[in-house]
């Protein structure tokens, strides 16, 4: 006997749900992995972070980390002043705050506090601080593109790195989509691996230790993406599904040892921005999906957004204790990238974590490979890579009216 | 009018018990009755009669005592709790609280009945009649007129010293939730004119057992009235109540309690599971799987006036969001609970395979056949399981990572080679490993430590080979309906049934079998029967009966 849960009664709030379908035998009451046979599957992203592979800095970046914020400020001091600013404690971060200041006010206490302390005399505060700023004060990182980048580290070479073969060329040849660029080795499974963002982002020393640790929030409950993997041949044998992405109207809750657990029930915010429908394959255990523009909304404290994705498809192993784990490749607007991924952090948290806004934003623009304008034969987006773990969940309908919930209560799991 | 009308139904009764029938099936046999009791509010009764009495925007913020379990409820070992100096302290302290609130200015509007003639004097007739409005209700009677006197005495004083009426009726008040003939529901008895040389409870005392039972609270106005009339000694008069009662939305909370007292939940209080085996397993889990189990009971056995033994099959039941991830089931509405049913095949049906069994019958890092066979045994069965010898190895059972013996069945059949365990393990492990698909807190699982699970079994000369015919097993059993008469008996009556109550628990279960097993109707026949309320005479002076008298009502 199969279980069908839209056979058993859900009085009440009766929303349609897609949920974990089970093998054939006894039907379990909790996770286990499923024969994927006429029935919807839902999941919970528990992970989604773009990829930052553990491989070694001196084979990614040769000439060490790239150049923070306050040391490319001190590489453009004259010779003299360099030496001095390398010598004094603290001189950096000082010279990082003036930078990052939107008030003059700031900058100039900032350049009387260093005076106090007798680093700099205040008509050398006052002058560094003027030669870095522009005329309409805007803040350096806010507009990294009126600054210029000094030395900022790439990753260059050809080695494995993470990802999916997202132009569909061998060698990354440009296309009349793409930009010429350097293909990654295969890895797991992909060859021709497009992932450009690695190489601008991987020479960070804060992203390589920690990732974007403003990408991989979902445990605080702030937001979560769901996802529906629904079977669509009449035998439901052939592996083609369709694929469907919300983002979720709930918060994720955790069990006691601070994990996600299966089996959460979570509804989804029903905003056609929001929702993302594709179709896909299963194959020996890896579902791929075919390319699609992806939005998810994300929420911490200071920073909401809606991030984009262009031509997003997700290549994920069917894990034996029903969880999927993989990556999503696609192209992001290297604008909203950098505004997402830079931006919401504060001026002073990127002076904080070390990054060269201007050096960052020119290696990204310069690394684009993807929605080349024909005219120009420039790019403007750039190929990314993120680590997906999912795992069973019900994904809840919205409901919307009762007449509503009687068609879809009554006829099935896709809508 | 109401003597006449109690002489033609007392009449109308004589001559069916003549004729030795009623409506429905044999008449009732006599019993000569039991002891009187003398039982201490539980915590739940105390709450629930100070929000009866004085409104739910009463706080009652204090620590109770806790009480003992005795012969396999909280309410019979309530007969034999007493009260502490330091229990006492925490009832004087709630007292006064409570007290404080009822006569706080923004509450006189509808706690008093009457306003004092000045603020800051006595004003006995007003004190008067607010302490015997209340008193009433606390005591479950009215105040006998030395009663009250003393309490508009200390009214009086306390005006007279603090210079404000209601501080003077904040003591007095507090003093009557202080009392004896509060805290404790105590029988007062007097002669049964019907049967000569034998007692029974007095209307008051009938009308707390009623109200205790039905709705696990002090009798309302209305019973009250009834008492004060005569009417609970008619059986027409006492069946408008008791149907009255039955009719209540209240009738579920008292159901509820029951069901509490008898599935022990008093152990969920210090329920702790190892984290790091059962991460998904929390305070909110424990909470909700209480009330998953005990909202099944109320749906199916009053709401759907289902037969009790299929709270042993059912596979209806209600899930939250809180329980779904355990269940593995959807739950659409974020807050609240929903109706549902495990779809055939399910390995779920049943209390016992609900959360609420499975957790609090295992250990923090394992679950327990052991455990969940001797509760079956004794909860839904009645069957006393001996304890086990003070000497005894556990170390076999319990070792879970020991490769020869991957799961519980194995450890257990190991275990029971130890002679002096076999015995009782015999009649516990059968039913327990029914249900080990089910671990620690009721997650399902189709093997243990990478071995398949054998839930086969056999209980009682019938095998089943999962949790799902293990409930068939129950539900067809003659001992578990036996069991839950028995039971509901000791619930209401605050004692074990004896020798001298066989006969009437037999005709008792006969009627539950032939009305289908229906707890409403089981309900009726308790409160509608004169066993109910016989009493025997006490052997010799009792403090049971000291207190009796000292009440001032007790006749017997």
């Amino acid at each position: 006997m199969k279980r069908n849960l839209l056979s058993t009664a859900i009085v009440g709030s009766l929303s349609v749900v897609s949920a974990l379908a089970s093998g054939e035998g006894i039907v379990a009451s909790q996770p286990m992995p499923p024969a994927l046979v006429g029935q919807t599957r839902g999941y919970v992203f528990t992970h989604f972070r773009s990829s930052a592979p553990p491989t070694e800095l001196t084979k990614d970046c040769p000439n060490g980390y790239a150049m923070s914020l306050r040391d490319a400020f001190i590489a453009q001091l004259p010779p003299q002043d360099q030496a001095r600013a390398q010598q004094v404690k603290g001189f950096g971060e000082v010279a990082s705050m003036i930078l990052a200041s939107d008030n003059p006010k700031d900058g100039l206490k900032l350049g009387d506090d260093m005076k106090a302390v007798g680093r700099l005399s205040e008509a050398e505060s006052k002058a560094y601080f003027q030669k870095r700023r522009d005329p309409n004060r805007h803040t350096i990182c806010n507009n990294p593109a009126d600054y210029q980048g000094v030395g900022f580290q790439t990753i260059n070479h050809a080695d494995p790195a993470s990802g999916l073969n997202l132009d569909g060329t061998a060698d990354g040849q440009a296309t009349a989509r793409t930009c010429a660029h350097q293909k990654f080795a295969d890895i797991d499974g992909v060859a021709a691996v497009d992932n450009q963002f690695w190489r601008a982002f991987g020479c960070l020393a804060v992203y390589r230790h920690e990732g974007l640790a403003w990408d991989s929030t979902i445990a605080t409950g702030d937001w979560a993406i769901l996802m529906e993997v629904t079977p669509t041949g009449q035998s439901g044998k052939d592996g083609e599904v369709d694929v469907n992405f919300y983002a979720s109207k709930d918060s994720v809750t955790l069990n006691a040892s601070g994990t996600i657990p299966p089996g959460l029930s979570l509804e989804y915010i029903d905003d056609p921005e929001l929702i993302a429908r594709t179709h896909g394959k299963i194959e020996d255990g890896v579902l791929t999906t075919e390319p699609v523009n992806f939005t998810y909304k994300y929420d911490n404290q200071i920073v909401h957004n809606r991030p984009s994705f262009e031509a997003a498809r997700f290549r994920l192993k069917m894990m034996p204790d029903g969880s999927l784990n993989g990556h999503m490749g696609a192209y992001a607007d290297v604008d909203k990238l950098y505004g997402f991924t830079v931006k919401p952090q504060t001026i002073d948290g990127a002076s904080a974590n070390n990054i060269d806004c201007p050096g960052l934003y020119a290696a990204m623009r310069s690394l684009a490979d993807g929605d080349r304008d024909p005219k120009t034969g420039t790019c403007s987006a750039i190929s990314v890579a993120y680590d997906v773990e999912a795992i069973p969940a019900f994904v809840i309908h919205p409901r919307k009216t009762a007449a509503a919930d009687a068609d879809r209560g009554a006829s099935a799991t896709r809508e | 009018m109401n003597k006449a009308r109690n002489r033609v139904e007392a009449a109308i009764a004589a001559l069916a018990l003549l004729l030795g029938i009623t409506a429905c099936g044999p008449a009732e046999p006599g019993t000569a009755g039991a002891p009187s009791v003398v039982q201490r509010l539980t915590e739940a009764q105390y709450r629930q009669t100070i929000a009866d009495v004085f409104g739910d925007d009463i706080r009652v913020a204090g620590r109770f005592e806790p009480m003992v379990r005795k012969d396999g409820l909280v309410q019979v070992g309530a007969g034999a709790a007493a009260v502490t100096p330091s229990g006492f302290e925490q009832f004087d302290r709630l007292g006064r609280s409570i007290a404080a609130q009822l006569v706080a200015p923004e509450r006189r509007s509808r706690t008093m009945s009457c306003k004092p003639q000045s603020d800051t004097a006595p004003d006995d007739a007003c004190a008067g009649q607010v302490l015997a409005k209340y008193g009433r209700l606390l005591f479950r009677r009215p105040l006998s007129p030395e009663e009250l006197a003393a309490r508009i005495a200390v009214a009086n004083a306390a005006t007279k010293g603090s210079g404000s009426f209601y501080e003077g009726l904040r003591l007095a008040i507090s003093t009557e939730l202080e009392m004896p003939e509060f805290l404790f529901r105590i029988d007062a008895t007097e002669p049964d004119p019907d049967r000569p040389g034998r007692l029974r409870l007095n209307a008051y005392s009938k009308a707390s057992r009623l109200s205790f039972l039905f709705w696990n609270t002090a009798p309302d106005d209305a019973l009250l009235v009834a008492a004060e009339r005569g009417e609970l000694n008619s059986r027409n008069g006492l069946a408008r109540q008791v149907d009255r009662m039955l009719a209540s939305a209240r009738l579920a909370s008292g159901v509820r309690s029951f069901f509490v007292d008898m599935l022990g939940y008093e152990g969920f209080e210090t329920l702790a599971k190892d984290s790091m085996i059962y991460p998904a397993f929390n305070p909110a889990v424990a909470g909700d799987a209480q009330e998953q189990t005990l909202r099944t009971i109320v749906d199916l056995l009053l709401t759907q006036k289902g037969d009790y033994r299929d709270l042993f099959t059912t596979r209806k039941t209600f899930v939250d969001r809180v329980l779904g991830p355990i269940y593995y089931v959807p739950v659409a509405p974020k807050h609240g609970w929903i109706s549902y049913e495990f779809p055939e095949g399910d390995p779920r049906a049943g209390l016992l395979s609900q959360i609420s069994f499975a957790a609090l019958y295992s250990h923090p890092g394992q679950s327990s056949p052991t455990l969940r066979g001797k509760a079956v045994r004794e909860v839904f069965l009645c069957q006393k399981v001996p304890a086990p010898p003070a000497n005894v190895n556990f170390t076999v059972a319990q070792d879970t990572s020991n490769p020869e013996y991957r799961t519980a069945r194995a450890r257990l059949t190991a275990h029971r080679t130890n002679p002096t365990c076999a015995g009782c393990h015999k009649i516990m492990d059968p039913i327990g490993l029914a249900l080990e698909n089910f671990d620690g807190i009721g997650a399902y699982r189709a093997d243990e430590n990478g071995a398949p699970i054998d839930a086969s079994g056999e209980l009682d000369g019938v095998h089943f080979s999962n949790a799902i015919e293990l409930g068939r097993a129950i539900h067809d059993n003659p001992a578990a309906p036996v069991c839950l008469v028995d039971t509901l008996y000791k619930y209401a009556s605050g004692h074990s049934a004896g020798p001298a109550q066989r006969e009437w628990l037999q005709w008792l279960n006969g009627r539950f079998a032939a009305q289908g097993y229906r707890l409403m109707d089981l309900l009726r026949d308790i409160a509608l029967s004169e066993g109910f309320y016989a009493v025997t005479p006490a052997p010799a002076p009792t403090q049971n009966s000291a207190i009796n008298d000292a009440s001032g009502r007790g006749e017997g």
